[in-house]
């Protein structure tokens, strides 16, 4: 701040706006105490009680029992280390496929770009459900796409890999996920100044070597939003695994969700949301480390 | 004189409009060698097309006596000063500079020591580690030009590099490039619209307008001897009189006799002359001129060096006169009667 605006900011007019400003935000505010930090604070309290399985009193707090409970249980673990296995996945694919994508309306498209980036956008206007019916009946041992290959004679049995499996959810949230996260990428690298990329050519880089050095790098907050975008609803999810997932496709997501609405353990199903809860605001740490938080905020 | 760069009927449409149209000049090896015009004349493309970023649609560039059709830009012997400067704002400056030794692979010590050697040249030693982003204009500019001479370029092109600046600073990098020229000694090609930076630095300028070379010379050719009605206008602005030639002079309507240079005229055919606004004289009494009229001060502009006139003639033509402010007699008002005149070797004919 240079000595000007502080001793703007200090005048009484400022300070009326500035009070103004923060009255703007308080309702946000409050609203997200109500409907966000309560239900974490109670998920977080919960998950260190242990709870009677019928009376649903407190039996014992604090315990660290319900944790216990994770990692004692190979199950379990096993279930987490395939979550984060998918999440990863779906995060490097649909991110590596967007990417692509904006890539080339960005540079490639010179008329209508916008309309082309809105037509990406088309499949958001099907609820999720839907989407997810759909690809319920194409996959499957015996869904559509098994069906016609047979039928047509190009395979004798079913491709057991678009059978309801750990594959097929994959393959269903990469497709779901990529045409969102275009937004994010298309928006950093149409914010690169054109004529840094002849600045690197003119210098003797090969268009590849451009792109290595100028236009990637500069694309990275893009990117890091995407991953973002991806990454934290796809850790946490659990639809699409209950309707293309099978058994052996199970994400740690159906486990919480089965805690608290079918076994009503939520004492259990709260420390596993806190599990879930660390791995995710880990993920965001370490990515705001790696490129400050305001330039990545600065490219939404 | 090696030929460094040679545009031989360059050509360059983009669909029905003709951007450059039938453009040839040479450039000789060591020249500080200018691209002058207005915006949209052609300046900018034509430089484009040396650094291979637009392709010509017919003629052939040569570089250092090569044919460049199909020679990429990252393969040229060109390297170009952007008119953003186009610094990578993710890389210090040190980076920056070294961006195209990188590529060429040069070795790490190599490139230290010549990075080292350009920051000096510019200035600006202990720089190296400076973002972009703290640099003022005027640093900024001479990192953009030090990351360009760095790979040791054939020919330097500059897109009008200082259209930025604030006028002292521009004043201050004029004089920063002229020497920086003078120390490397590499061939400079310089795009600009303003003619007193063109003047200033050039060996030699090309004058362009609507896609054509109309006149190509030495600073003092184009101002002192302009070849067409647009040069003598574009470069300093100028006055015009037109009139029928008779007997060393020539006669303008409602104005009287101007006499001139003697020269192979033809009588009775129509000559358009060129007045500068600094070669004309102002006074309430003239003398040791050549012509002499009566004119009245409709406005007067007083700008610390100079004072600039506009004198309304006899026969309602309105003039320039551009009147140093040392040795006045004084200023003239408005309305206030006065007698402008000129030499007649000033008085330079057009067509």
């Amino acid at each position: 701040m240079n000595p000007r605006e502080k001793e703007a900011s200090q005048s009484p007019k400022t300070k009326k706006i500035e009070l103004r400003g923060i009255l703007l935000v308080v309702p946000t505010y409050l609203w997200l105490i109500v409907t966000f930090l309560i239900p974490v604070i109670s998920v977080l309290m919960l998950s260190f009680a242990e709870l009677h399985p019928v009376t649903k009193n407190i039996v014992s707090f604090p315990t660290m029992n319900n944790y216990l409970t994770l990692f004692t249980n190979l199950d379990y673990v096993v279930v987490l280390l395939r979550t984060l296995l998918l999440t990863v996945a779906v995060t490097i694919s649909s991110v590596g496929l967007a990417y692509a994508v904006a890539y080339f309306i960005t540079f490639k498209i010179m008329k209508n770009k916008y309309t082309i980036l809105l037509a990406f956008q088309a499949p958001y206007i099907a609820s999720y459900m839907m989407v997810l019916l759909a690809w319920r009946l194409l996959l499957g041992r015996s869904g559509v796409i098994n069906s016609l290959l047979m039928s047509m004679g190009l395979t004798s049995g079913p491709i057991e890999l678009l059978g309801y499996n750990a594959f097929s959810v994959w393959l269903v949230l990469t497709a779901t996920w990529f045409p969102w996260l275009i937004l994010p990428i298309f928006v950093s690298l149409e914010k690169i100044d054109r004529s840094l990329l002849e600045a690197s050519q003119d210098l003797g880089a090969s268009p590849l070597t451009t792109f290595l050095k100028v236009t990637f790098p500069l694309s990275l907050p893009g990117v890091f939003v995407a991953i973002l975008f991806v990454f934290i609803p796809t850790i946490g999810e659990f639809v699409a695994p209950a309707v293309v997932g099978g058994t052996t496709g199970l994400m740690f997501g159906n486990l919480i969700y089965d805690f608290f609405l079918k076994g009503f353990r939520w004492d259990i199903g709260s420390a596993f949301a806190v599990c879930l809860l660390c791995i995710v605001i880990l993920a965001v740490l370490v990515l705001f480390r790696k490129i400050g938080f305001e330039k990545l905020m600065e490219s939404l | 004189m090696k030929i460094d760069v040679e545009l031989k009927n360059v050509t360059k449409k983009y669909g029905e409009i003709v951007a450059v149209d039938d453009v040839s000049f040479a450039v000789e090896r060591g020249q500080f060698f200018s691209l002058l015009g207005p915006s949209g004349c052609g300046k900018t493309t034509t430089l484009r097309m040396i650094s291979g970023f637009e392709t010509p649609t017919e003629g052939e560039i040569f570089i250092e006596g090569k044919p460049m059709t199909n020679v990429p830009p990252f393969k040229r012997p060109t390297n170009l000063v952007f008119q953003n400067l186009a610094l990578f704002p993710h890389m210090n400056v040190f980076d920056n500079i070294a961006f195209g030794l990188r590529i060429k692979k040069v070795p790490e010590n190599e490139i230290q020591k010549r990075v080292k050697e350009m920051l000096e040249l510019v200035r600006l030693p202990g720089y190296e580690k400076r973002k972009i982003s703290q640099l003022s204009g005027g640093e900024k500019q001479r990192i953009a030009i030090v990351r360009a001479l760095v790979n040791r370029p054939a020919v330097l092109l500059l897109d009008e590099p200082l259209g930025p600046l604030d006028l002292k600073l521009r004043e201050e990098m004029i004089v920063e490039l002229k020497r920086i020229k003078r120390e490397v000694g590499t061939t400079f090609i310089y795009v600009t619209h303003d003619q007193g930076e063109a003047l200033t630095m050039s060996d030699k300028i090309v004058v362009m307008n609507k896609g054509k070379v109309v006149q190509i010379g030495t600073p003092m050719e184009i101002y002192e001897k302009p070849k067409s009605k647009f040069v003598a206008d574009f470069i300093g602005g100028t006055n015009f009189f037109e009139g029928k030639y008779t007997e060393g002079a020539v006669e303008v309507d409602g104005l009287g006799k101007i006499s001139i240079e003697s020269g192979a005229h033809v009588s009775k055919k129509t000559l358009l002359l060129s007045v500068k606004p600094e070669k004309i004289c102002i006074g309430k009494k003239l003398k040791k001129v050549d012509n002499i009229f009566d004119g009245k001060v409709t406005e007067s502009f007083y700008q610390g060096r100079a004072i600039t006139y506009k004198v309304l003639l006899e026969n309602d033509s309105l003039i320039t006169v551009v009147a140093p402010s040392y040795g006045m007699e004084r200023v003239f008002g408005i309305g206030e009667k006065v007698k402008v005149g000129w030499n007649k070797e000033d008085a330079r004919v057009i067509t």
